[in-house]
């Protein structure tokens, strides 16, 4: 159990620093994530403004969390909108990844998507689960 | 505050990201022609304590303003403001020059 516990807190100090950089672009960061731990829990708080919800997607897989937003307009909206003066919103796709420990299981994780902020809970410890022996039957 | 700026054939249509920012701390202004958008997020010692142990922060806190002149004829009115999934959305008219201010003449006594 110490084991996990540890490693749990390596999850969110030592490994992310590596691998834990949002998608950077020449305007800057994007996904920009806090990330803090309350009542047992890690609360990943992740900006994406503009998107609507059903662009923003979460996946698990292998003990990696990932989150993929699509900032898409349709050509009729772009038409609509008019000529473009200056952009310096980010549009197409972006993702990051936080590895999460492959204990975690869908059913642990939460997530609500307000005002361009999407927001996920985790557990900090989870016990794997006792695997029970199995005996076999004689025949 | 990373900003899109639209033209249309009769407006001018801002499109400005603040994910996160409650509705209220939101500010805009028009002075002297002159639209400014101004947004707080405060994390206060209390809050931090109540939040729980910050392990990383990339977001921004604090206070942000950005500023863009639209004319000097513009008013107040002709504004339009909207906030929706983080993306402050401005519509700004472009005035032809009929629709500007009648000049007001004084009689002369």
């Amino acid at each position: 159990m110490r084991y996990l516990d540890n490693r749990n807190h390596d999850l969110f100090s030592d490994m992310f620093d590596d691998m834990f950089r949002g998608p950077i672009t020449s305007s800057g960061q994007l996904m920009k994530t806090d990330i803090r731990e309350k009542d047992g829990k890690y609360i990943l708080e992740m900006e994406i403004p503009g998107v609507k919800k059903e662009d923003v997607r979460i996946s698990l897989y292998n003990g990696n969390l990932t989150v993929s937003a699509n900032h898409t307009s349709t050509d009729e909206e772009k038409n609509a909108a008019g000529k473009i003066l200056r952009q310096e919103r980010f549009s197409g796709s972006c993702s990051r990844t936080f590895y999460v420990s492959d204990v975690i299981t869908d059913a642990d994780i939460k997530a609500s998507f307000k005002d361009g902020i999407l927001t996920i809970e985790l557990p900090t410890e989870k016990k794997k689960e006792e695997e029970t022996k199995k005996f076999i039957d004689i025949l | 505050m990373r900003t899109d700026v639209q033209e249309s054939d009769d407006t001018y249509t801002l499109k400005m990201d603040l994910p996160g920012f409650n509705r209220d701390d939101i500010q805009i202004s028009l002075q002297n022609g002159n639209l400014s958008i101004s947004a707080k997020r405060e994390h206060s010692d209390e809050k931090k304590d109540d939040k729980g142990n910050v392990l990383r922060q990339e977001r921004y806190y604090g206070t942000c303003s950005r500023t863009f002149y639209v004319g000097k004829d513009m008013e107040d009115s002709d504004i339009h403001a909207s906030y929706n999934d983080g993306t402050l959305t401005l519509t700004v008219p472009k005035k032809t020059k009929k629709e500007l201010k009648d000049t007001h003449y004084i009689e002369i006594g």
